[in-house]
């Protein structure tokens, strides 16, 4: 996903929906190295699914949210060129005992940046969104494509600082030192 | 060109007997070379000079089922690598066979490096041409038993060994399914 078009999907969404948010996962990491990505993730606030429904519900440029409910849920959006997947994610599954919200607003104000006027977050987010998940393992293989295209490694250490705040420390740390130990086998040897 | 293998002397190592030097053909000076690949082209021209090199590229692994953006890497065998210099990050192969003429099983071995999730979509929407032994056999001699478990090849070819754990089934299915032309994660 080029940054053209992440921009482009953000100034619809700014325009469009009408809700604040964070470009997260991929998109995200595009920012520092290319590893192709093909959909644009955005982090959004809990009380946001609500007009977020209402603007997609009958529209001709984007689909209604798909599943009707959840913490992840998507539309693809049509735009000049072609179809860009977008998904929303609101922050419970990443916040663990504090209010989802409370997650949004750490990335909003300590853990991002913004470039021309999108607000993006650091890659330590996404490796911690991916790691705290249940299903981290499935994730797990992302992180090593992008250690391989160029993240540091020192991310992984911020994913673990980021899931200190949230109370996840302990289970992020175990997760981290399993992507490590692929990362050791997966990078190629030279004999 | 042909491919030769030479040692050569490191500082002031004393040379054991068992090295005799390479006699070289009268009136004709050897000159030893270099692969320098900096291209998608160079590599072509290699590939026609019979040298075993091939370039896994988003275009192939796209046509194999699975669109991806990544920048190209440089498969060759191990023996070659000290030969070659390139900006491609590299991605060395046991059998040389396998670099000369990939099929697309060695295509989702060599992504296993870039992608494993990747290598594993190629091998599931391609799952009718899998050559089960083939896959075997390549599996084990590229030594890729613990990365295909990751990713669960041995649910499409359940002869492959099963070496540490595997990603759980459910977990993986969903990581495929939620969006299979596209990534999915957050």
């Amino acid at each position: 996903m080029n940054a053209d078009t992440v921009r482009k999907v953000a100034a619809w969404i700014r325009s469009e929906l009408s809700v604040p948010f964070v470009v997260v996962g991929g998109s995200a990491i595009e920012r520092s190295v290319s590893i192709g990505t093909k959909d644009v993730a955005v982090l959004i606030a809990v009380g946001d699914w609500s007009s977020l429904d209402a603007a997609l519900e009958n529209r001709r440029d984007a689909t209604p949210l798909d599943p009707t409910s959840g913490t992840i849920r998507g539309t693809v959006l049509t735009m000049p060129g072609g179809r860009v997947d977008v998904e929303f994610i609101s922050g419970e599954p990443f916040s663990g005992s504090r209010p989802g919200d409370d997650f949004v607003e750490y990335v909003r104000n300590y853990r991002s940046s913004t470039a021309h006027g999108v607000r993006y977050a650091d890659a330590g987010v996404v490796f911690y969104m991916r790691l705290v998940l249940d299903d981290w393992e499935a994730y797990a293989p992302s992180i090593l494509r992008d250690l391989r295209a160029g993240v540091p490694e020192a991310v992984l250490e911020q994913s673990v600082e980021i899931a200190r705040r949230f109370d996840q420390s302990s289970t992020v740390r175990q997760r981290v030192r399993f992507v490590m130990e692929k990362a050791r086998l997966f990078e190629p040897r030279r004999e | 060109m042909e491919a030769t293998v030479a040692f050569t002397r490191t500082d002031d190592d004393r040379t054991p007997s068992v090295f005799v030097p390479v006699p070289v053909p009268k009136g004709r000076p050897r000159t030893a070379f270099h692969l320098r690949i900096r291209s998608e082209a160079d590599v072509a021209v290699a590939r026609r000079s019979s040298v075993p090199v091939f370039l896994l590229d988003a275009r192939t692994v796209s046509a194999l089922g699975y669109p991806i953006e990544f920048p190209s890497e440089l498969v060759l065998p191990r023996w070659l690598l000290s030969a070659v210099t390139t900006a491609f990050r590299i991605i060395p192969f046991r059998s040389e066979t396998a670099v000369l003429r990939p099929r697309f099983e060695d295509v989702a071995l060599a992504m296993l490096s870039v992608d494993a999730i990747g290598a594993r979509a190629i091998l599931e929407r391609n799952r009718d041409a899998i050559d089960p032994i083939y896959l075997l056999r390549r599996v084990v001699q590229e030594q890729v038993e613990e990365k295909a478990t990751w990713v669960r090849f041995f649910d499409l070819v359940p002869t492959l060994p099963k070496v540490g754990r595997p990603i759980p089934k459910a977990a993986l299915a969903r990581k495929l399914r939620n969006n299979p032309t596209r990534e999915s994660h957050p």
